[in-house]
């Protein structure tokens, strides 16, 4: 039996650190699956173990979390902005569940995408995967592991 | 002190330059860099006191800027600030010159921790 190196509660706990540390407010445990998303940031991790880091959030889910980091209001925040925020909250998660897993490995620079993404999981296993909800909104992170011999594609 | 703050992310150069404020180090000069090539210019033309640099940045890494640093004979104060923060990590900064290494997500605390004994 393959024991999981990795948990949907050792990501809850590394969101927690980080909504913690910038995002001010509490953010509460909820169900991944039951909101579709809108836009989502990746990592990738590629080495000692292949796969690929996922938030996805709402749109405005997006938006609050670049206004709280930049101090900003809403309206005042650039696409720029919005992708930087997300991307760097991919990172975080991205970073610390690396630190968990086989290496050495290296992370890529984050991915923002929009839009409805069909997911193929041809090469790809869900390792873990939790969800949060802050501000109303609906936090989603997932683990996947490519189960591929050449690493994450 | 003059410190030059090195990330890709406008965002996180901001929470890092928050965070030195909430951690009782305002009164300092900030200078950015957007990257590890930017940093290496910027240490040459604005000569900074200690340098705080993200691992994981496009056109030169952290780790990057700090091995052509320290080859180029040059031995500012340099730490970084990231999101990988494994013994691995630790020890492969520790070994090019880093004075430390702060992993994300972080708190004023840990900055006052680590920064004290270096911003003095």
């Amino acid at each position: 039996m393959t024991i999981a190196p990795l948990a949907g509660e050792d990501i809850l706990g590394i969101a927690g650190d980080l909504w913690a540390s910038y995002l001010n407010d509490d953010a509460v445990v909820s169900v991944p699956g039951i909101v579709e998303p809108e836009i989502r940031a990746t990592v990738s991790v590629t080495g000692g173990w292949n796969g690929l880091v996922v938030v996805s959030t709402s749109e405005y889910g997006a938006r609050a979390v670049g206004a709280t980091l930049l101090d900003l209001g809403m309206e005042d925040l650039t696409e720029a902005d919005l992708n930087d925020a997300l991307g760097e909250l991919v990172n975080i998660v991205g970073g610390n569940v690396k630190s968990v897993l086989p290496g050495p490995s290296s992370l890529s620079l984050p991915l923002v995408s929009r839009g409805a993404v069909a997911v193929s999981e041809r090469g790809a296993e869900l390792v873990a995967e939790a969800a949060l909800e802050w501000l109303g909104e609906q936090f989603e992170i997932a683990v996947w592991h490519s189960t591929t011999s050449v690493g994450a594609q | 002190m003059k410190i030059l703050i090195t990330d890709d992310s406008k965002v996180m150069r901001q929470i890092v330059i928050r965070t030195l404020r909430q951690a009782g180090f305002d009164g300092h000069d900030i200078v950015e860099a957007v990257d590890g090539q930017d940093a290496f210019d910027k240490v040459g033309s604005e000569n900074p006191d200690l340098v705080l640099s993200d691992w994981n940045m496009p056109n030169l890494t952290g780790i990057e800027l700090l091995d052509r640093l320290r080859a180029s004979g040059n031995q500012v104060r340099f730490g970084f600030v990231t999101s990988e923060g494994s013994p691995e990590m630790r020890a492969r900064a520790e070994a090019s010159g880093a004075l430390f290494l702060i992993a994300k997500p972080f708190t004023p605390e840990a900055f006052r921790d680590v920064l004290d004994p270096v911003l003095v």
